[in-house]
């Protein structure tokens, strides 16, 4: 396998040099007519040779070959199947190959479809993929700790981190770095265009589905991220401001200023130069992502310098971008001038270029903080992030609730207030009610309070909320008139017709749900802590109006793991919700212990069968948007007692189901007929833009 | 095309917004914590007093206390011992001999109040030159 794994490597390199020497001369031969099929052919057979590689891997893992150093690393024989194969992005080297794994393929795809037709676009950007895929093949191959083919060492297998033993962990790296390699694309086209001198909207619509595509699986892999923070790591939160959570973050933050500078610039010929640096940009915060949470970069400056040969390469190849697209902007900039004339604050135009703004400045802030500032030997504490993130946020929350209702260039003040007067009105009803919900009693202190945040952040939630719904609804309204449908017909038109329009507006309905769910949340969480003896059957604690009786301590020993269980039945106002056994669980192998966390409420779905409520009438007794969020941990001083943490956690499920609305409206936008843009649809919807609302 | 009146108006929106922002991210950096080791934090606790600190070192054994919901645990790091104390909730891997980051204000030169309490996720952060000090725990 070693042999086959690197050898494959070695070739795909020798193949990339072959395709980057081949293009370069394609595009300098002004007659076009060098062959050009041999080195697509030999695009798609990197991808074979990269896919021989990782295969080769996966076979080692599936025979758990512990002659191959990584395999022994990251896997144990008594793991499941699943775990074996998602071993092989759980450390670095495993995560290059799959990296290099994705981007060829995606590469491949591309070079597959323009096959019969190639242009000078799609060949510029086919030599600039193949060079970054060049960038990973060194690492992989030259550089030792990246590489996943060394011969092991002759120690037993470690096995796979405990914590990582998660479906959400499973699914988490890989969701990231299809995210990330996709971002590629973008970057790539944009070079294209500067290189080609192309300043028309082809590079966007060739690509704008690539980025809804990366957009969504990072989305996705962030999601899932969080999910597992908050069932596997028992602190209560989803989000710490972690650096390796915030390394995907920013990314995540540009490529929301890259779609829609997209809209802007495919629909109105604008910000283009600004948008090929966003693209720019994006591709090199995912690389930056990559190596920050796969080389140890943030967490262990020192233990990163060891290796001068990846720091070298990387950092050769950042200053490269960077110097190239710096100089290929600035030498196109009167080529790449914007269109439109900026008019008025009240449109599209400046709201588009706000979020830009909001989002690419949030995005320098948090690289700064976690990615500089340790460089410095300061390090910022969650507290330091909310209180940008906080403010931000309802910024952002204005900025969402205007865009849609504003005209590209002007926009009509009555129309706007009449779109106004629904949410609004909705909003400062349910004002009272949601102060009295979370704040009982307390007067408002400042203004900079979080909790006066808070509320004002949820009231700017609910408002977006029925906002959106309001959209749609005036929108199939307008549309059921003017061509005489029924209501439900023209909805689904919208639906069917306006994809990427209506896909945004219901990503931007997720962003309310979730919005006001973190905010729920994070603020307005109750907690308890208190110990008890194991011998004290019938003990009860209760926080706020829930209520746990302890029943019964036992332990097993599971194989590779020893559980320690503690039963407590769960009652909501005296009523009998069903019984509970959060449990301590002892990884032998590793050494290590975990506590696993018992969930009662909707975010237990994504929790093992084992930590749910079992038994009562569970479905119809707790709140569906409530989390009572249980766990044991034994006590130190005493083996006779156990501690236990309960927390209520409020709205908790409301952060789940707008991140699935989201990834929904997501998938809607991307959704029409695969990569390629169907330009007759863009065209339709162009041509009514300013009738109905929702395809504006 | 932009012309000149509506650059102006678009520049002193971004400037004023931009303003802001830095003085969000000055104000977060200022009272931002020290990344320091045990040693350092020994070596000069004057300047550091008062002052948000955060350290790193691994959780000494027998040493973990919990009083009521308060938890108080000496922490090791390259021979340099320092107290932690901590009453919020503990991550969920927390334990003797893990690795933890403490981040809280230092009470005195061997004791910090933490506020945050991160515990390390190896496969996560570890980097070869890690592994290789921390392999000898594995069996």
């Amino acid at each position: 396998m070693i042999y086959v794994g690197s050898f494959s490597l070695m070739a795909a390199a020798l193949v990339a040099i072959y395709i980057c020497v081949s293009l370069y001369s394609w595009l300098n031969d002004k007659r076009r007519n060098h062959p050009y099929d041999k080195i697509y052919a030999a695009i798609i057979g990197v991808f074979g040779l990269v896919s021989l590689a990782t295969l080769a891997l996966v076979l080692a893992f599936i025979k758990q070959d512990y002659s191959i150093d990584y395999v022994a690393k990251y896997s144990s024989p008594e793991m499941a199947m699943y775990l074996k194969l998602a071993a092989i992005w759980a450390g670095q080297a495993g995560s290059m190959l799959f990296w290099l794994f994705l981007l060829s393929g995606f590469t491949a795809l591309i070079a597959y479809r323009r096959m019969k037709e190639p242009d000078t676009l799609t060949n510029y950007a086919l030599l600039i993929l193949t060079v970054v895929e060049l960038f990973f093949l060194a690492i992989l191959i030259l550089v030792r700790s990246s590489n996943p083919f060394i011969p092991g060492t002759g120690g037993g297998p470690s096995g796979l981190n405990p914590l990582l033993q998660h479906w959400a962990m499973v699914l988490h790296p890989p969701t990231l770095f299809i995210g990330y390699a996709g971002f590629t694309i973008p970057f790539a086209y944009a070079l294209a265009a500067l290189l080609a001198k192309d300043s028309t909207s082809e590079w966007v619509n060739r690509t704008h589905k690539w980025t809804l595509f990366s957009w969504l699986f990072l989305s996705l892999g962030i999601i899932l991220g969080a999910l597992w923070a908050y069932v596997v790591l028992g602190w209560g939160g989803y989000w710490g401001w972690d650096p390796v959570e915030n390394a995907s973050l920013v990314p995540w933050l540009t490529g929301i200023a890259l779609m829609h500078s997209f809209t802007a610039y495919r629909r109105r010929g604008n910000l283009k130069i600004w948008t090929a640096a966003l693209a720019v940009t994006t591709f090199i915060l995912c690389i930056v992502a990559t190596f920050i949470t796969r080389s140890g970069l943030i967490q262990s400056v020192h233990a990163y310098e060891r290796d001068p040969l990846l720091t070298t390469l990387f950092a050769g190849f950042m200053l490269a971008t960077i110097g190239i697209s710096y100089h290929l902007m600035t030498t196109n900039r009167e080529r790449f001038a914007q269109q439109d004339n900026f008019e008025s604050f009240i449109s599209k135009q400046f709201t588009y270029y706000l979020n830009n703004i909001v989002m690419v400045a949030f995005a320098a802030i948090v690289l700064f903080a976690t990615a500089i500032l340790p460089f410095f030997g300061r390090t910022w504490s969650a507290d330091n992030y909310n209180m940008i993130a906080r403010p931000l946020g309802i910024l952002y929350l204005l900025l969402l609730i205007a865009c849609p209702l504003f005209g590209w260039i002007k926009t009509e003040k009555e129309q706007l207030y009449r779109r106004l007067m629904v949410p609004g009105v909705v909003t400062l009803a349910a004002a009272i009610p949601i102060w009295f919900a979370w704040n009982p009693g307390k007067p408002p202190i400042t203004i900079m309070d979080a909790k006066i945040i808070g509320f004002i952040g949820m009231l700017l939630a609910l408002f977006l909320g029925v906002s959106v719904i309001e959209l749609f609804v005036v929108g199939a309204q307008v549309k059921a008139k003017n061509r005489g449908i029924g209501f439900f017909s023209a909805l689904f038109s919208i639906f069917r017709n306006n994809r990427s329009t209506a896909g945004g507006y219901i990503t931007h309905l997720g962003i309310a749900i979730a919005m006001f769910g973190v905010v729920g949340s994070t603020m307005y969480i109750s907690e308890t802590q208190s110990n008890f003896s194991l011998s004290q059957s019938g003990w009860v604690t209760s926080l706020a109006n829930y209520q746990l009786k302890y029943k019964k301590f036992d332990k097993a020993d599971e194989g590779a793991i020893v559980s320690e269980r503690a039963y407590f039945d769960v009652y909501k106002d005296g009523r009998r919700l069903g019984e509970i056994a959060p449990k301590i669980a002892f990884f032998k192998l590793q050494q290590q212990s975990t506590r696993q966390v018992a969930v009662v409420g909707a975010s237990a779905v994504f929790n093992p069968s084992d930590l749910k409520l079992r038994g009562g009438n569970a479905l119809t007794a707790y709140n569906p948007v409530e989390d009572l969020f249980v766990s044991i941990n034994s006590d130190q001083n005493n083996p006779n007692n156990v501690s236990i943490e309960i927390k209520v956690n409020p709205l908790i499920s409301l952060v789940w189901l707008g991140s699935i609305i989201l990834t929904l409206g997501t998938i809607l936008a991307y959704w029409p007929k695969g990569m390629a843009v169907p330009v007759a649809e863009e065209k339709k919807a162009k041509a009514k833009a300013g009738r109905v609302p929702v395809e504006a | 095309m932009v012309d000149k009146k509506s650059k102006q108006r678009l520049l002193i929106v971004t400037v004023i917004l931009l303003i802001g922002l830095v003085f969000f991210a000055f104000k977060s950096t200022s009272s931002a914590a020290y990344m320091r080791t045990i040693k350092e934090v020994q070596d000069e606790p004057a300047k550091y007093m008062g002052s948000t600190v955060r350290v790193t070192g691994k959780v000494i054994k027998d040493t973990i206390e919990k009083r009521g919901t308060t938890y108080r645990f000496k922490i090791a790091d390259k021979g340099s011992e320092m107290t932690i104390e901590y009453s919020k909730s503990m991550p969920s891997t927390f334990g003797a001999d893990i690795q933890v980051i403490a981040l809280g204000k230092l009470a005195s030169k061997d004791e910090l109040k933490a506020n945050e309490i991160v515990t390390k996720c190896p496969s996560k952060y570890q980097s070869k030159v890690e592994k290789a000090k921390t392999g000898g725990n594995r069996n």
